[in-house]
């Protein structure tokens, strides 16, 4: 359960790190001109992305495994956030 | 994402503001001990490790152990056994019985056994009312502290439970005018500018961390809630307005009685034997054993199982007490499975996150410290607003020094311990001081630092030091040492070991780059940088 678990973690993280990234209100006011922000189609099609291994766990019917999934991605969610306003992840030129 | 008029959104950002100043200190200081109590099993196996373990928590001699303590014990007492791992590799077989105290009102009390789990020799006894007999326990005090801390607030009954129940519902309060008031709720879920206003950066750091634990705070909230107010109010309530006052019959009632009532004297059943088969039965551990009307011919041993794997809600085994026979499978509440049984069933993992091992404590200890962290950074930012009068520059104090100052003091309560223990003294009494100790010393810091980011350096800085310090301070107090750990197979102790020095760190590392930011900066710009009460 946990390898498996730990698998839509990583695929649901790695999905909000690329929204994240191209985040169109984060770019504007971080000022980023290097990046082409993601349009709202590609937002709501990647959102779908983050959210799939959920709903896979939950086919599956791996309750716990759901749960935990749901629990990680909003606290990595959280993280990338923190990590891409302190520019580790996804620099780039800044618009002064 | 809602669209309320503006004069509700002020309405709503009052009620989310003041809701959240008036208790926001206090649920600070029950979220931050929640988050810690996630790992209270690891923190009991760490702070008091015995330096064998058996193969088991529950191990094959368990019967005999029984047997022997019950013999021991004044056959007053031999109504109802409960029996538990109580941490570091020992095991608590409580023998209680139900009675009623001088103004009529039900107590329990009974006689309580530490064995140590691998040569199955009593370590402690105790005896008196179960109510104290919790506070009297040596070996787990530095988990019980903040246990303690967490659910009640070292409050007496019912008042801690019912102060800890109105927080939770503050903590809803807060999370659902949270969500009502932010309009833009997706679209800035990535927006954390990095702003010279103080003001703006610390709102888009308060919003962001709320709007990601906004799921997650609403649950824990209303599992909280439910645990405080169930055994403060509503349980209670409940047997006097439908039970006329009978506890047991209302808990008979709701939990369901397997055996019909048969008040003989009878044998125990062999409890390894009973072990044996229902391993087989759940494939997976117990993690606590009740056996009711011990030595009676209907005694039943209930065996309360870890959530098989993948699930989230446990299931309970029932076996007779007298032949061993196995009787059923049960919910946590009823005999039969239905949908209110399996709502009660979900609120116990839900809150402790403890239903997979690691992988979901390590996920709630995250989102506990996303959960205290929306909590200080609302408080500093509705205090900072608010700078200019005098009345919220001392409460910005109040708030600093809680803020910063509770986490130094918790991380101080196993120094207290860990001395107490090496040198005989009373671990209970010494971790309370050693917790009151720093939290005065970090009152005089605050007002001697004054300024916000000076504050928070500090108390990085105190952190990394302390966790630093603390497993050398086990070590050298007698606690186990990682290769003894490792040959044992103890590996808990290095691991916490490990998580201290990982954590020191990071706090170490953020209070270094804090210190070059703020070199950095003009002198001008350092004055006037945040929060400076008294200035």
């Amino acid at each position: 359960m946990s390898g498996v678990t730990l698998l839509a973690i990583a695929c649901s993280a790695a999905v909000l790190l690329l929204i994240g990234r191209r985040d169109p209100k984060r770019l504007r006011a971080a000022g980023r001109c290097d990046l082409a922000p993601y349009s709202a189609a590609q937002r709501r099609g990647l959102a779908a992305a983050a959210l799939l291994p959920g709903l896979l766990l939950a086919l599956a019917g791996q309750s716990a495994g759901v749960v935990i999934w749901l629990g990680a991605s909003v606290a990595l969610g959280w993280l990338l956030t923190q990590m891409l306003a302190a520019g580790v992840a996804g620099r780039g030129k800044v618009r002064r | 994402m809602v669209k309320l008029p503006q004069s509700e959104t002020k309405k709503l950002l009052a009620i989310h503001g003041w809701s959240g100043v008036l208790l926001g200190l206090l649920l600070y200081a029950v979220i931050c001990t929640g988050v810690a109590a996630v790992f209270e099993d690891e923190i009991k196996d760490w702070s008091s490790a015995l330096p064998t373990r058996a193969a088991a928590e529950f191990p094959a001699g368990l019967d005999a152990a029984m047997r022997r303590v019950a013999a021991e014990t004044d056959p007053h007492f031999l109504h109802d056994l409960s029996i538990w791992p109580a941490g570091g590799g020992r095991l608590n077989l409580l023998f209680h019985t139900h009675e009623t105290d001088a103004k009529g009102r039900p107590v329990e009390r009974g006689v309580e056994y530490e064995l140590d789990g691998n040569t199955m020799q009593t370590v402690a006894r105790r005896e008196g009312r179960l109510d104290d007999l919790g506070s009297a326990r040596r070996s787990s005090a530095l988990a019980d502290f903040l246990v303690e801390l967490h659910v009640r607030l070292h409050l007496p009954n019912p008042y801690g439970l019912f102060l800890t129940g109105v927080l939770g519902l503050v903590m809803m309060i807060a999370a659902v005018t949270g969500f009502l008031i932010h309009r833009h709720l997706i679209k800035e879920l990535f927006t954390l500018r990095r702003r010279r206003d103080r003001l703006l950066t610390a709102r888009d750091a308060h919003v962001v961390a709320g709007t990601w634990n906004l799921p997650f705070a609403f649950i824990l909230a209303f599992t909280g809630s439910f645990f405080s107010f169930a055994s403060a109010f509503a349980l209670p309530a409940m047997a006097m307005v439908a039970f006329g006052g009978d506890r047991d019959r209302m808990f008979e009632t709701l939990i369901g009685r397997t055996v019909a009532e048969d008040s003989r004297a009878a044998a125990p059943a062999d409890l390894d034997a009973v072990l044996r088969d229902v391993r087989q039965r759940a494939g997976e551990e117990p993690t606590f054993i009740s056996i009711e009307h011990y030595g009676r011919v209907d005694a039943a041993i209930t065996l309360f199982m870890e959530p098989k794997r993948g699930e989230l809600t446990p299931i309970s085994y029932v076996y007779s007490g007298a032949s061993g026979a196995f009787l059923q499978d049960k919910p946590l509440l009823g005999l039969q499975p239905s949908f209110g049984g399996q709502l009660y069933a979900l609120i116990g993992p839900l809150h402790f996150g403890n239903f997979a091992g690691p992988l979901s404590k390590a996920v709630w200890f995250a989102l506990g410290f996303a959960g205290a962290y929306v909590t200080l950074t609302g408080l500093l930012l509705w205090t900072q607003r608010r700078a200019g009068q005098p009345a919220w520059r001392r409460m910005g104090i109040v708030v600093h020094w809680v803020g910063y100052g509770l986490p130094l003091a918790l991380l101080a309560c196993p120094y207290g311990y860990f001395i107490a223990v090496a040198s005989g003294a009373d671990a209970i009494t010494a971790q309370a001081i050693a917790f009151l100790g720093v939290a005065a010393l970090t009152f005089a810091a605050v007002l001697l630092l004054r300024r916000h980011d000076a504050i928070q350096r500090a108390a990085l800085l105190a952190s990394g030091a302390a966790m630093l310090g603390m497993p050398l301070l086990r070590l050298v107090c007698g606690g186990l040492g990682w290769s003894s750990a490792l040959r044992a197979g103890i590996v808990v102790v290095p691991a916490v070991d490990l998580a201290l020095l990982s954590a020191a760190l990071i706090c170490l590392l953020l209070a270094a780059r804090s210190i070059r930011s703020a070199r950095a900066l003009p002198v001008r710009e350092v004055r006037a940088a945040g929060w400076a009460p008294g200035a």
